[in-house]
């Protein structure tokens, strides 16, 4: 079978343009409009009808709700997930380094005297603004991609199971932390006693996480991630992620990918960040209080 | 076209075979890492002791010895000294994690590589948020490490996609 001429493929247009001369099917009839998408392989523009790639031979496997069901995980990422995977780790690595630099110029520097609650609230609340600033732009980096449907379980179901699954995380946590205390490890304070600038320590330590880590690690990660890796090993690598993101408290990370691994199943199970959101900021929430 | 097709169905498996290479590396990388980083903490945690000392000895360096509480120094050396020996054993797990991972390559490739490359990642962070001078500290050799590892997940992803299509296929 020879290749169809080329001369026709150039002029059957480009994805969905409107404005192409519509390809002529096989039977001669009537000009039938195609999609085309590019070839996996060769990256060259081929019709959606076609089996086999005229180019390079490739099996084509067609683009149809149906296939998008059948696929591992069901997933609707677009071909190249690898474009996806390089920013995603960029903006991991981005966001490491950049709080790694704020830490250096702040402890370093003249400008921030740690002793003064204050000044510390500032430092700390600058550091928040340069995440949320990195975590904004791979957002928007990252908004093409589309996560895989979410399990077929009753949202009566996931909420509770998720808040005792938290409550059973954060008693973890507590008892992973007087282990710690017990082995002679010194307690970091984060909240000075008798405070007067409680509101902003809650926002600092729990508004802020909630809403910008979740995006991040149970947003954009989440929808890169799961295309290719399928539910469970999307929350295993995105909790891996979460608890490494910590290097302030590199003791704490274990028992916050353990944290990681809840908020994962609750995102994958709600279908959406709001309800690992809600939990992120109760855990923060009752680790500063307590 | 079946002359052309069994030479074409060549390429792909050639492609497969370039990636599976990849992963080879990134499998080797990982073992090495995981290797290298138990032997470096299992030394750390080993001499915790010392090395605590000379940390407290270069900072109270001019200190004059009447203006230091000798029981909080103790105090403060004893929990450097568990903090950095339970530092060294959290760091030996995650060496052993690398071992497993590189090992399991094959196994589960994308969640293997992106894995080994996020914990690589966050281990030389954590090494910087301590020590700033570890951000730069052999940087030539972590470059290639993480370059070895974005490679191999690159291939990863390729090398499910086409394992998956060929299991449809048949």
């Amino acid at each position: 079978m020879q290749p169809p001429d080329e001369s026709e493929w150039e002029t059957s247009g480009t994805v969905d343009d409107p404005a192409a001369e519509p390809v002529v099917d096989a039977s001669g009839e009537e000009p039938v409009e195609t999609v085309h998408s590019p070839c996996r392989r060769c990256r060259r523009l081929v019709s959606e009808l076609a089996a086999n790639c005229p180019y390079c031979g490739l099996r084509r496997v067609q683009s149809s709700p149906e296939f998008a069901e059948q696929a591992p995980g069901g997933c609707t990422t677009p071909p190249d997930s690898g474009r996806g995977w390089s920013v995603l780790i960029a903006g991991f690595a981005v966001s490491l380094v950049a709080f790694i630099l704020c830490d250096l110029i702040l402890t370093n520097s003249a400008l921030v005297d740690f002793d003064d609650e204050r000044q510390k609230l500032i430092a700390m609340g600058c550091i928040d603004g340069v995440y949320a600033f990195i975590v904004v732009v791979f957002a928007i980096a990252l908004r093409r991609y589309q996560s895989i449907p979410r399990p077929d379980v009753a949202q009566w179901i996931v909420w509770p199971v998720s808040f005792v699954a938290m409550g059973l995380a954060l008693a973890a946590n507590f008892g992973y932390h007087q282990a710690l205390i017990s082995m002679g490890v010194r307690e970091l304070e984060l909240v000075p006693a008798g405070s007067e600038y409680w509101p902003w320590w809650i926002v600092t330590i729990c508004v802020q996480p909630a809403i910008f880590e979740e995006l991040f690690f149970r947003g954009s990660a989440w929808k890169v991630m799961s295309g290719a890796l399928g539910l469970h090993a999307t929350v295993i690598v995105s909790s891996a992620m979460f608890g490494m993101a910590h290097i302030g408290v590199p003791l704490s990370i274990p028992v916050l990918m353990v944290v990681g691994l809840v908020l994962g199943y609750a995102r994958a199970y709600s279908g959406s960040i709001l309800l690992p959101a809600i939990l992120h900021f109760l855990h923060n929430l009752a680790v500063v209080l307590w | 076209m079946s002359d052309d097709s069994d030479g074409l169905d060549g390429l792909g498996s050639l492609a497969q075979s370039a990636r599976s290479k990849q992963l080879r590396s990134a499998k080797i990388a990982m073992i090495a890492v995981g290797i290298l980083t138990i032997g470096a903490n299992a030394f750390m945690g080993l001499g915790a002791k010392a090395f605590v000392e000379a940390a407290f000895a270069r900072e109270l360096k001019g200190i004059p010895a009447d203006q230091i509480d000798n029981a909080k120094l103790a105090e403060l050396k004893e929990s450097a000294v568990k903090t950095v020996q339970l530092s060294a054993v959290a760091f030996s797990a995650l060496g052993v994690v690398f071992i497993v991972l590189g090992l399991l390559v094959y196994r589960a490739p994308v969640l293997c590589t992106s894995l080994g490359l996020i914990l690589y990642l966050g281990g030389w962070a954590i090494d910087a948020a301590f020590d700033p001078a570890m951000l730069l500290k052999g940087i030539l050799i972590k470059a290639i490490v993480i370059a070895a590892l974005v490679k191999a997940l690159k291939a990863a992803i390729e090398y499910q996609k086409e394992h998956a299509t060929a299991a449809e296929a048949s």
